[in-house]
């Protein structure tokens, strides 16, 4: 649906470079980076407000790298979501749905029933009241779609933030875009719309099947509604996925160090007979499966989600070959609700992130300063590249 | 001290106050305690100086009662006049500050339309209104303001736009030079002019068959190129104040990069352009010193109001001179309360 080529641009002391990525058609795809990494640039670049310096981009099979944004098939919604502050939500709404010719010629003939047209504001004055403004038919069913029915008539200024979010989005899908394209559409919000409306952009995206393109900075917000995201830091594109590929085996350290897995280390590698031996300045010794491509000899960063650790009271028994096996004391207990995180100080200079569910933990019962058995199986633990 | 001075240090203790008193309206600190207490002081003795020199000089005393009662009733008074439902947010003292300066001034003009009117006689009144020279120089002020700010705004638009959404290089130039008229006493403009159309290019000009030298095209000229600065200086404003993205959206959804101009953007800049409207319009309507330069001040031809309240008042007609004065009082009145109506028709 969307290919983007080698793309690059520059602005000031910023670039993007040689983007590539596709989204594949009705797909929710996030661009995930933190603040400055041009996120927001990049999205500018596929509304056609910045022109790219080289690269191509097609949108459902037609290079729009050159077109006027009006022509490239896409709904954009701005950060702060850019509502015309001097119409009312039902004329927002209908914004896209009136031509730039038919605005002028309604502007002529309004210019000239001025005098006829201040006499009866006058009229309607004496008499006291404020004719309702009509919804016009058309800006109904996106109304009605996002909600914000009721809201026809207000002002933007008068909006709570997730309904500004609403009626901007009802403004955005009135044109029938090929293409959503959403800067961080709830930072704004406090957390409670947050959660609750990103759901709803996702059944909204999946009734509408319209491709989205969300930009944000938040893991939560992304693991909420995202079909593949890409990660973007610092203007290129470091790997795209989906949620559980980047969580699992992000590419580079810098991906795992943004997605925030626990437990992140260096180690020099020893390919070996049948598994791939990782030995850390400080004495580790992991074993990762031997299909890990470790340059002999060089230090490589290797990852074990805290998930996948097992944790015991008594030493485990019947392991699978090859599974390491570690010692150490209980120090820390983060429990957030339906997950707990342990922080295990082992033997040597090293602590490792534990986490298991609820459940799992209650029949356990782990408190800090106990002694617990750690085992981690080859296939968990993964070898980044770079 | 003479209760004149009382009546001003007043109002500067209350514009003070206002200062300090943009907080809750409480006192907070010695500066406010003193502050306060001072206008406390001050109200009452601005009355009691009033009322002695009332009785020293034995006259006018009336009118020193009403100058010495506005301190005190501005502080005492004004605030009851404010907004019952927002006054809990709003400190007396703060509210007196504002009002006491807005009371001065607005009570200063006043004072001053109504010496002019005082002054003016209905007999010269009368000649003023029939005396065909004087509707020669009215109409021609009427039609040529009309002009200059049509054309103001021609210009004013596309460059406080420009001015404000473009960087280029230059920009500080351009600006700096927008801002010179302002800046120069308006004299200048006509001599420039006379100047500028002595050289080649100007002769060139003139050839052509564009007349401005001693013609009434002239007069536009010159409001023009002394007036245009304010409008384009308040449209380049409140643009500045437009954001952006609200032309990118429109943008997106179907509208040119013209359309999207104006469709969002001259809409939501319709107070600023109309607050341009009437900066070039006051300054145009007021001016006659480049005119007498460029155009000169022939009777019946390129004799605008100003111009003839200069005229008049040369000759030592100071009554006729002053009954344009209130002529142009009406008019400016008109003007401006007319602009304001045409261009904020829909709100």
């Amino acid at each position: 649906m969307i290919r983007i080529e080698r793309l690059h641009y520059s602005v000031g002391n910023f670039s993007l470079q040689d983007i590539s990525f596709h989204v594949q058609p009705g797909e929710y795809f996030v661009l995930l980076g933190p603040s400055g990494s041009g996120k927001t640039v990049l999205l500018e670049c596929l509304c056609g407000l910045n022109r790219p310096d080289s690269g191509q981009i097609t949108i459902g099979g037609a290079d729009v790298t050159h077109l006027e944004p009006r022509n490239r098939g896409v709904g954009y919604l701005p950060q702060d979501y850019a509502l015309f502050p001097d119409r009312s939500v039902a004329r927002n709404t209908v914004y896209g749905l009136e031509s730039d010719a038919d605005f002028y010629r309604r502007e002529l003939l309004g210019t000239l029933a001025f005098l006829p047209r201040l006499g009866l504001a006058a009229c309607r004055r004496l008499a006291g009241r404020r004719l309702e403004e009509a919804v016009p038919p058309e800006s109904a069913r996106f109304l009605d779609m996002m909600g914000v029915r009721h809201l026809a008539g207000r002002r933007p200024g008068r909006l709570s933030g997730g309904e500004k979010q609403r009626v901007a989005l009802a403004r955005a899908l009135a044109v029938r875009p090929q293409v959503l394209l959403l800067d961080e559409p709830v930072s704004a919000l406090d957390e409670q719309t947050r959660d609750a409306l990103c759901p709803e952009l996702k059944r909204l995206q999946q009734n509408t099947k319209t491709t989205t393109i969300h930009v944000c900075h938040s893991l939560a917000e992304m693991l909420a509604v995202a079909d593949r995201v890409g990660i973007i830091r610092n203007g290129g594109i470091l790997q795209v996925g989906t949620p559980q590929e980047i969580l699992e085996r992000p590419r580079t350290r810098v991906v795992a160090e943004f997605v925030q897995v626990g437990n992140l280390f260096t180690a020099r590698g020893e390919p070996g007979g049948e598994w791939t031996e990782l030995r850390g300045p400080d004495g580790v010794r992991f074993l990762a499966p031997r299909s890990a491509i470790v340059p002999n000899g060089e230090d490589v960063s290797f990852m074990i989600r805290p998930e996948y650790i097992q944790v015991e009271k008594q030493p485990p028994s019947d392991m699978p070959p090859g599974t390491t096996r570690l010692e150490g004391t209980v120090r820390m207990l983060t429990d957030s609700g339906p997950l707990v995180r342990l922080t295990v100080q082992c033997d040597r200079d090293l602590s490792l992130q534990v986490s298991m569910g609820k459940s799992q933990y209650n029949q356990r019962r782990f408190l800090p300063g106990d002694r617990v058995h750690l085992a981690v199986a080859p296939e968990d633990v993964h070898v980044l590249d770079g | 001290m003479r209760s004149g001075y009382w009546v001003l240090l007043t109002g500067l203790c209350a514009a003070l106050a206002m200062a300090w008193g943009v907080g809750d309206g409480t006192p907070v600190g010695w500066g406010d305690a003193i502050l306060y207490a001072y206008l406390l002081v001050a109200a009452p003795l601005t009355f009691l100086g009033a009322v002695m020199v009332a009785v020293e000089k034995g006259r006018h005393w009336l009118l020193a009662l009403a100058l010495g009662l506005l301190g005190p009733a501005s502080v005492l008074v004004l605030p009851l006049l404010a907004d019952r439902r927002t006054s809990r947010l709003q400190s007396p003292f703060f509210l007196a500050g504002i009002w006491t300066v807005l009371g001065y001034f607005v009570l200063g003009w006043l004072a001053l339309f109504a010496a002019d009117i005082g002054y003016t006689t209905w007999p010269a009144l009368q000649e003023v209104l029939v005396a065909k020279e004087i509707r020669a120089a009215l109409w021609l002020s009427v039609w040529t303001t009309s002009v200059t700010v049509l054309l103001g705004l021609a210009f004013a638009i596309p460059m406080g736009y420009a001015l404000s959404r473009f960087r280029f290089p230059g920009h500080v130039l351009v600006d700096s030079i927008v801002d010179l008229p302002i800046i120069l006493p308006p004299l200048l403009v006509g001599l420039s002019l006379l100047i500028f159309f002595q050289t080649r290019t100007g002769h060139f000009i003139e050839d052509a068959g564009l007349k401005f030298v001693f013609q009434q095209k002239g007069i536009v000229l010159c409001q023009f190129l002394a007036s245009a600065s304010f409008g384009i200086r308040a449209v380049k404003l409140t643009f500045d104040g437009i954001d952006p993205r609200l032309e990118h959206v429109a943008m997106t959804l179907g509208s040119t990069r013209a359309g999207a101009f104006f469709r969002v953007a001259l809409p939501l800049a319709r107070r600023g352009i109309v607050t341009g409207a009437i900066l070039i319009w006051t300054r145009a309507f007021g001016i006659f010193g480049p005119m007498m330069v460029f155009v000169g001040a022939v009777r019946m031809r390129t004799e605008v109001l100003p111009t003839t309240i200069y005229l008049e008042q040369s000759v030592g007609r100071i009554e006729v001179a002053l009954a344009v004065a209130v002529l142009m009082l009406v008019m400016a009145a008109a003007g401006l309360i007319g602009i304001r109506m045409i261009g904020l028709r829909a709100e």
